[in-house]
């Protein structure tokens, strides 16, 4: 199974954060922080089936979810930002990089 | 090649690199943005100059050349400190050469004595430029750390051939009535608006050069080409960094078995190698380039230093970001200085509302502290229009922060607050007194039960020969005791009682080389000081006879949690306003503090072995041995009551046996064994007396005989 590769990155403070790949929970993480001289909070692998599925991020705490489809053949690192409530993701063919 | 866009922002004409513009040029331009906006240029304060102003810059008709050229006149703008006792002036003006952003800015610094202490800052958001033929004069309102009971400004500095020598600014307050205030006669010091000591060390293992130059012109950019380096990089930005001439070439081991470097062992490293290293704000900054960060070949640097001090130092990864390519050189500058900036206390362009106070966010600047990858339009938009330098509000926070929110462990990252950021506990700058004050506690792990008195000892040593007075105890004034409680916020205890002295000096010499004291710092004018569990910091300020201002080493204390239900109940007992007074005057038989004597004597009755029970009998045993006066009003009397010693012996007893376990310190606990001798005495039990003074260890006077006390 592919290995799709999840950033947090700017946006979070102690939050409880948990991603769903098509229809399972895929990892749950709690006390996520953004580091913000990196705009790094966590970073998470996970099993992914083949093909297009549909990654869902919920982050209970802001109240604010969303989701996007992914394909890890194609972009295995997808880096998460949460801003003003907004989840933006951004796929990428390689991790983006932390400074 | 500048292919950014020319109405936006980001193109201020202002912002262009290669060249400088003229002290006309910049006030020509103040007065289109005047017009612009629809606004008058503000009032400005004091008296008009004697020479004929030329503030309405209009277009000159031509004219045919003279014979001989006009000679070009020194730039202004720059760095000038002012000398002499009191208060020293550094000030920043900003109002022409590279970059200009039209601001004037300046930290006072305190001369007491022979100690040197930052006092505060000021910035002039919008001042009003006047251009003489030789003379420039700079008027605004300044925005201040502290208040400021004279916040207009007038500066004027004479303007001379570039030939010349630079002339001084002349620095005018006034109030807001116009009154005048101080007057600053400032010094040039440099083209620079600051001046920082660089040092960049590498690991063994970095397997790539680190970096030195990258030409900007080897790639598409948005600005001149030119060589670049950090040091170049931050020049063009009005910061010099000197750099400190150590090139230290850190060993693998200390990266740990992993041969990846965390941020703690990459603190650790900046202790053992920065040669400027101090744990105090200072303008000296680390960088070390290392191979790989244990987040992974993806992290290309990171600002690591957010412990204590913060901002001292920040780490590259060659792992990620090492080569001599020409995009591999330009994403190490790019680094290099994106690092940096985060130790100038600078967020990522898209995060400045996390900043405090918040700011707009600037997720299209072209600037060193954004990502290319988050840049609309991506890395290739990016780098063809990044004319590598910061963007305008981040070269008014280098040029013109207060200094606290700029300065290398200074404030924590990401506090950059305009409030009152006034610290009037930092280091000294310069101590030449030849004092030194302590400040200790004797409690196991430093810690205090959850309501227990709390008891500092002061210490002051010195050079043989150094005049002092022998007033420890903040009741007199000429100390300041600050405590940092756990949620930041620093009070000055404030005994409840001034006590007024007489005034007497003492030298230091093999007859007194220490003075000491104990301060009971637990209430006072504020209420309680410890009045929740966590982490505090004291800090003593001494206040020496020659006007130095003597800081203390930063004590550490902890208050811990209640942990069973009888530490709760006698916390409970011990908080209240009529217990800390009695706290404070050592115990009293006012019927005015009943309530808190008869919480105590539950203490007492209660909690008789609670460690807390001690300082009830301390207090009592001690008042037991005075006398103690009640003045009658209504019948006109005075009524004594004598010192009880039998029952003052019983209570300061058991105290001294405990004192020990308890951790009361030695002062107290020869206040006790005094306390109990003079009981003896009274008693008439010489021996007992005799036997009990022997115990006293009288290395330290508490106060002089012969101290008064009005």
């Amino acid at each position: 199974m592919p290995v799709l590769h999840i950033d947090l990155r700017e946006g979070f403070k102690e939050d409880d954060v948990i991603l769903y790949l098509g229809d399972r929970e895929a990892v749950r993480r709690s006390g996520v922080t953004t580091d913000l001289t990196i705009s790094h909070a966590a970073s998470l692998e996970v099993q992914a089936p083949a093909g297009p599925s549909t990654l869902r991020i919920e982050v209970p705490k802001q109240q604010v979810s969303s989701s996007t489809v992914v394909d890890p053949a194609e972009t295995p690192f997808v880096a998460i930002f949460l801003r003003d409530r907004q989840i933006s993701f951004h796929q990428l063919k390689e991790a983006m990089p932390m400074l | 090649m500048n292919r950014a866009d020319p109405t936006t922002a980001e193109t201020n004409f202002l912002s262009a690199t290669d060249r400088e513009f003229s002290v006309e040029e910049v006030a020509e331009i103040q007065t289109l943005d005047a017009t612009m906006a629809g606004t008058e240029s503000p009032a400005t304060p004091g008296a008009e100059p004697s020479e004929t102003a030329t503030t309405e810059i209009e277009p000159k008709p031509h004219k045919l050349p003279t014979p001989f050229p006009s000679l070009p006149r020194r730039p202004v703008s720059g760095r000038y400190r002012s000398g002499g006792m009191g208060f020293q002036l550094e000030l920043r003006v900003d109002v022409d050469g590279r970059r200009p952003v039209r601001k004037v800015s300046g930290d006072f610094y305190q001369l007491s004595g022979s100690t040197v202490s930052y006092f505060g800052s000021f910035v002039v958001d919008a001042p009003v430029l006047t251009v003489l033929p030789n003379l420039i004069m700079i008027k605004g309102i300044g925005r201040y750390t502290r208040s400021a009971g004279a916040p207009k400004i007038r500066i004027s500095i004479p303007r001379t051939f570039v030939f010349a020598a630079p002339a001084p600014a002349t620095v005018q307050f006034f109030t807001l009535t116009n009154q005048p205030g101080a007057l600053h006669v400032c010094q040039y010091v440099s083209a620079y608006f600051r001046t920082v000591q660089y040092e960049l060390d590498k690991v063994a293992d970095v397997t790539t050069p680190v970096f030195d130059h990258y030409n900007t012109g080897s790639l598409p950019s948005g600005g001149p080409a030119r060589n670049l380096s950090v040091i170049s990089g931050y020049a063009e930005a009005g910061v010099e960094f000197q750099a400190t001439g150590r090139n230290d070439v850190i060993p693998n081991l200390e990266e740990g078995a992993d041969a990846r470097w965390n941020n703690s062992e990459l603190h650790d490293s900046m202790e053992r190698h920065f040669s400027q290293w101090r744990d105090i704000p200072q303008w000296a900054v680390w960088e070390v380039a290392c191979q790989e960060h244990v987040l992974g070949t993806g992290l290309y640097g990171i600002m690591f230093d957010q412990q204590g001090k913060q901002r001292q130092g920040c780490a590259v990864f060659h792992a990620g970001i090492g080569g001599t390519t020409s995009d591999k050189l330009r994403l190490q500058l790019y680094t290099y200085v994106h690092e940096l900036g985060h130790c100038f206390n600078l967020l990522h362009s898209w995060q400045k509302s996390l900043a405090t106070p918040p700011q707009a966010d600037r997720p299209a600047a072209l600037s060193w502290m954004n990502y290319p990858w988050l840049y609309p339009g991506g890395p290739s938009a990016f780098w063809n229009g990044f004319a590598f330098q910061f963007d305008e509000p981040e070269i008014i926070h280098i040029r013109h922060a207060f200094r606290n929110d700029l300065i290398m462990g200074g404030s924590n990252f990401a506090v950059g607050s305009a409030l009152d950021n006034s610290h009037p506990f930092d280091e000294n700058l310069e101590d030449n007194s030849g004092l030194k004050v302590e400040l200790s506690v004797e409690k196991s792990g430093k810690s205090f039960l959850f309501g227990e008195p709390v008891h500092v000892k002061i210490k002051l040593t010195g050079r043989e020969g150094r005049t002092v007075h022998p007033y420890l105890h903040p009741n007199f004034g000429l100390v300041q005791l600050g405590i940092c409680k756990p949620n930041g916020d620093v009070l000055v205890y404030r005994p409840l009682m001034d006590h007024c002295v007489m005034g007497q000096a003492v030298t230091l010499g093999p007859e007194n080389p220490s003075l000491e004291d104990v301060i009971y710092c637990g209430y006072g004018k504020d209420g309680f000081y410890f009045d929740r569990t966590g982490f505090y910091q004291l800090r003593a300020i001494y206040n020496a006879p020659d006007g130095s201002r003597v800081m203390s080493n930063i004590l550490h204390v902890r208050v811990r949690h209640p942990v069973s239900v009888a530490d709760e109940d006698v916390a409970d007992l011990f908080c209240g306003q009529d217990q800390g007074t009695l706290l404070y005057l050592e115990g009293s038989d006012s019927e005015f503090l009943k309530h808190g004597n008869e919480c105590f004597d539950t203490v007492l009755e209660q909690h008789a072995d609670h460690p807390l029970a001690t300082y009830v009998r301390l207090i009592k045993g001690l008042n037991m041995g005075r006398v103690f006066k009640n003045i009658d009003t209504k019948e006109r009397r005075i009524y004594v009551r004598k010192p009880q010693p039998e029952e003052s012996v019983k209570l300061l007893s058991r105290v001294s046996d405990v004192a020990e376990s308890i951790g009361l310190d030695a002062i107290t606990v020869d206040t006790v064994n005094q306390s109990i001798a003079d009981a003896h005495l009274r008693s008439g039990n010489k021996a007992a007396a005799e036997a009990t003074q022997k115990r006293i260890k009288t290395h330290a006077k508490k106060t002089l005989a012969g101290a008064k006390i009005a």
